[in-house]
């Protein structure tokens, strides 16, 4: 049992799990083992629904996952398709692990036998090498259950070198792969063909350790992905039979920097999840990536009180890097300890003028950056009485407003009419966008009157950005107006260009997913 | 974000989760009834379209294996044992009032996900709402203006072990706003303004002013009785212990169900709760009932019941004053609800 990763360092572990080179089985000359699991079919106990089906724990993409229901025991078996000497085996849990279960080889997919019986796992990587077994058939029979949930599995990998009768022999390894062109937003691979006793019929292409296509041709072109960022691929062959090569060293490309003649900004809500270190680890390098002059929070910075300890403990070492140009606002979380964590970390940056509400300007645009959590308890007239005086004085063509708790949302939380307060004033100074968080998914509008409803005319757009780095919430039903909603760790890159405003929406690895804008200011 | 904490059960999948009471009953499908072939015993009205601007009938979820299993039907109040018009209109919930229906069915996307859909007096839909979760509870306001419905959610996330939840939506169809989930409504715990993360709400049932709301709400490990105002938008709880609350059509009374044991093995007992007095009365029904009762009139309760097995229920009546008995009104039926008069 090696454990190599904390639970939720999902993606970066997968990155370690999927990246490492096919080895030699042993240092005497021989057949090289390969990953012979890969879209194999595979049969479950049970699947938790169509969402989280078995085939998604062997199709090389570690972000998605089978999810079986409760209860025990519960199993998951992968044909290799023909027999085959298995070496190594390795288990990716999700959080919801199994706590006991077997590692389990059949020859018929009947009869199984135990190949390793482990007890009290911690979950993460489980890998299980110099097996040394022959079967064609390999389950994974989870006796007991860490959660109360069901098991839920984000890969399982079976290596070894196939036996049987026909096509075991996999294709070389492809040569020369190399970045042949880019663009701000893509990137074409080229490389050489590989050879195969039968026949090469395509190439896997991943990047950064995910299969992300595949390709027919010794080519692919590579979209979507965020200007100026740094990208790793491998390519693998497959031949008729299944066989699969081993992958190409990691090779790195570059899509082309943006020229920005615009003020950049980032922004991001609910970011820094004790649990969680490497997702708003991850969303950090982004802000970093694109250079922001400001740094803009919708709320919920820190989990899970915004205590002064767990201010410094995580949202320091990330995020923190940026402290100098953030403008924060708060959320629920940090009025879990009313505050004080969250006014002492930031200082007078979140208190400009002794609230943790207040105004700024950049370029043509008016900034106002508003504490939602007293008004969307049913308080905060305060706070709306200074908003309305604000945004009378000032004479900016563009007015944003930010703040953590939505006013209208199709995520979890739904519409909030007790924000109506400070939207309302938004609406009545004819502002032009609203940002917030509050819910861990992004979204953004067409321009939305008072009651929620498209106009056009009149509105103001309404974006969510809850992607910053706790845990993502994917039960969202597009609301009235929506134009892109998606469920994804990120950060905004938001543009201002004189009277215009665009954003990009980066993901965290690099892609590039969603643009909005550019919008002229009404 | 508010944690999506809600009832730390730890239960053996969504199913027992509903079937172990923890709020109303949802109807469990057996194996496809409705490729069985039709029940002899239960007759069938063709003669009729099942219409909700018809006076005195009785709307009603068909439970009887056959083609129309699982659709809305409707028998007339003065016989209820008689005849069925079945209509092809699936729901898990159906509820009528004002010439309309709301029926929340199971949707047909990959995701666990259900849909919201309100009905004209001919059953044909004029609003939709997409909603995630698994069907427990829909209901109208006696105008037809109010909907509101409940579904079991599970988070996305496994990052919370041990918990499952409630979404509880409110419908205003004059001002066409949908509040997807009222976990938001600033909520008082007697006087006491209560800043729980772990709200939850299910069970509405509206007055007719189109704006007072009666619901059950649960934090804290304990469930209240609540009392929401649509429009001002702000709660406050009543009492403890009174789930699913149903508001007798002249605005008095309450139905609902209270706990009167731990554990699953019979825990309810329907009783009414006079607004005025706060005085509890329970009723002469002493199986456990898990459901939102409705009122068939202002003197009785309707409600549906399991059969043994648990796979089949009936809908019952009994005197909403605490006297009399219970007496079988529709076999394989669910959701009750009447046409004409009443809420």
């Amino acid at each position: 049992m090696n454990r190599m990763v904390k639970p939720g360092t999902a993606a970066i572990a997968a990155i370690v799990l999927l990246a490492q080179p096919v080895i030699a089985s042993s240092a005497a000359a021989g057949p090289v083992e390969s990953l012979l699991s890969v879209n194999k079919r595979t049969t479950t106990s049970t699947v938790e629904n169509e969402s989280f089906s078995g085939a998604l724990a062997v199709d090389g993409d570690s972000t998605t996952r089978w999810a079986s229901l409760e209860g025990d025991p519960q199993w998951i078996a992968v044909d290799l398709g023909g027999p085959a000497d298995i070496s190594r085996i390795k288990v990716f849990w999700e959080s919801a692990h199994a706590k006991d279960y077997q590692v389990q080889a059949s020859d018929d997919g009947q009869n199984w036998r135990d190949v390793k019986t482990v007890v009290g796992s911690d979950g993460g990587l489980d890998e299980f090498t110099d097996l040394n077994t022959s079967a064609r058939h390999v389950r994974i029979f989870g006796t007991a259950r860490a959660t109360v949930y069901g098991y839920s599995l984000w890969e399982l990998e079976v290596y070894g070198v196939r036996t049987g009768d026909g096509d075991i022999q996999p294709p070389s390894v492809p040569s020369g792969l190399r970045q042949a062109s880019s663009t701000t937003e893509s990137i074409t691979l080229g490389w050489n063909p590989a050879s195969d006793n039968v026949g090469v019929v395509e190439y896997e292409i991943l990047r950064n350790g995910n299969v992300i296509g595949r390709s027919a041709t010794t080519s692919y072109t590579d979209t979507s992905l965020a200007s100026g960022f740094d990208f790793q691929y491998a390519v693998r062959a497959r031949d008729a039979a299944g066989n699969l090569s081993g992958s190409t060293a990691a090779v790195k490309a570059s899509t082309r920097p943006t020229p920005s003649d615009g003020i950049v900004i980032a922004l991001a809500g609910d970011i820094a999840k004790p649990e969680l270190p490497s997702e708003h680890s991850r969303t950090a390098e982004l802000v970093a990536k694109i250079e922001p002059r400001y740094v803009l929070t919708v709320g919920d910075n820190q989990y899970v009180d915004g205590t002064i300890e767990e201010f410094r403990s995580y949202y320091d070492k990330t995020w923190g890097k940026f402290k100098k140009i953030t403008k924060p606002t708060p959320g629920n979380h940090e009025w879990n300890n009313e505050l004080a964590g969250y006014k002492q970390y930031f200082g007078k940056i979140a208190t400009p003028k002794g609230k943790p509400y207040y105004s700024f300007d950049v370029g043509a645009f008016h900034f106002v950056a508003l504490d939602s959590d007293p008004v969307y308890n049913g308080g905060g007239a305060e706070q709306v009485a200074w908003l309305r005086k604000d945004l009378a004085k000032t004479k900016k063509s563009c007015i944003a407003g930010y703040w953590h708790h939505p006013r209208f949302n199709s995520g979890n939380s739904g519409d909030a009419k007790s924000v109506a307060p400070l939207w309302n004033e938004l609406a009545r100074a004819k502002a032009d966008v609203v940002f917030a968080g509050h819910d861990h998914h992004y979204e953004r509008t067409k321009p939305l009157d008072v009651d929620g409803h498209v106009d056009e005319a009149n509105g103001v757009r309404s974006v969510i950005a809850g992607i910053g780095g706790d845990s993502l919430y994917l039960d969202y039903k597009a609301r009235e107006g929506v134009e892109k909603i998606l469920g994804k760790h990120g950060v905004m890159k938001l543009v201002l260009k004189g009277k215009t405003y665009s954003w990009e929406i980066i993901g965290t690895n690099g892609e590039l997913l969603d643009k909005a804008g550019p919008y002229r200011c009404r | 974000m508010k944690l999506p904490v809600k009832f730390v059960v730890a239960l053996a999948g969504v199913a027992a989760l509903a079937a172990a009471s923890v709020v109303c009953v949802v109807q469990a499908k057996a194996n496809s009834p409705e490729r069985q072939a039709a029940d002899a015993a239960v007759a069938v009205d063709s003669s009729g379209q099942v219409a909700l601007g018809e006076q005195g009938r009785l709307l009603f979820r068909n439970g009887a294996p056959g083609p129309g299993y699982g659709n809305v039907a409707s028998v007339p109040v003065s016989d209820p044992g008689g005849p069925r018009r079945i209509s092809s209109l699936a729901c898990e919930r159906f509820y009528t009032a004002a010439n309309g229906g709301l029926c929340l069915a199971k949707d047909s996307t990959p995701m666990a996900g259900a849909v919201a859909r309100f009905v004209d007096a001919a059953l044909g839909e004029v609003k939709r709402v997409d909603v995630p979760g698994i069907p427990n509870r829909a209901k109208l306001s006696p105008g037809g203006r109010m909907g509101s419905w409940t579904t079991f959610v599970t988070g996305d996330s496994y990052s919370t072990p041990g918990t499952f939840s409630t979404r509880t939506a409110i419908m205003d169809r004059e001002l066409n706003e949908l509040s997807s989930n009222i976990e938001g409504i600033p909520l008082r715990i007697g006087d006491v303004p209560h800043r729980g993360e772990d709200v939850n709400y299910w069970g509405v049932t509206f007055a007719s002013d189109e704006r007072t709301f009666y619901a059950t709400v649960a934090t804290g490990g304990r469930t209240y009785l609540v009392q929401g105002d649509n429009t001002a938008w702000n709660a406050r709880t009543l009492r403890e212990n009174a789930e699913c609350p149903s508001l007798s059509p002249d605005g008095k009374k309450l139905a609902f169900k209270k706990r009167v044991a731990e554990g699953d093995v019979n825990p309810w007992r329907e009783h009414v709760l006079d607004l005025a007095t706060m005085r509890e009365t329970p009723l002469a029904e002493t199986r456990s009932v898990d459901d939102q009762v409705v009122w068939l009139d202002n003197d009785t309760i309707g409600y549906s019941l399991p059969r043994g097995d648990g796979k089949e229920s009936d809908i019952w009546a009994v005197p909403a004053d605490g006297s009399g008995a219970a007496r079988l009104l529709v076999p394989l039926a669910s959701s009750p609800s009447v046409t004409g008069g009443s809420g």
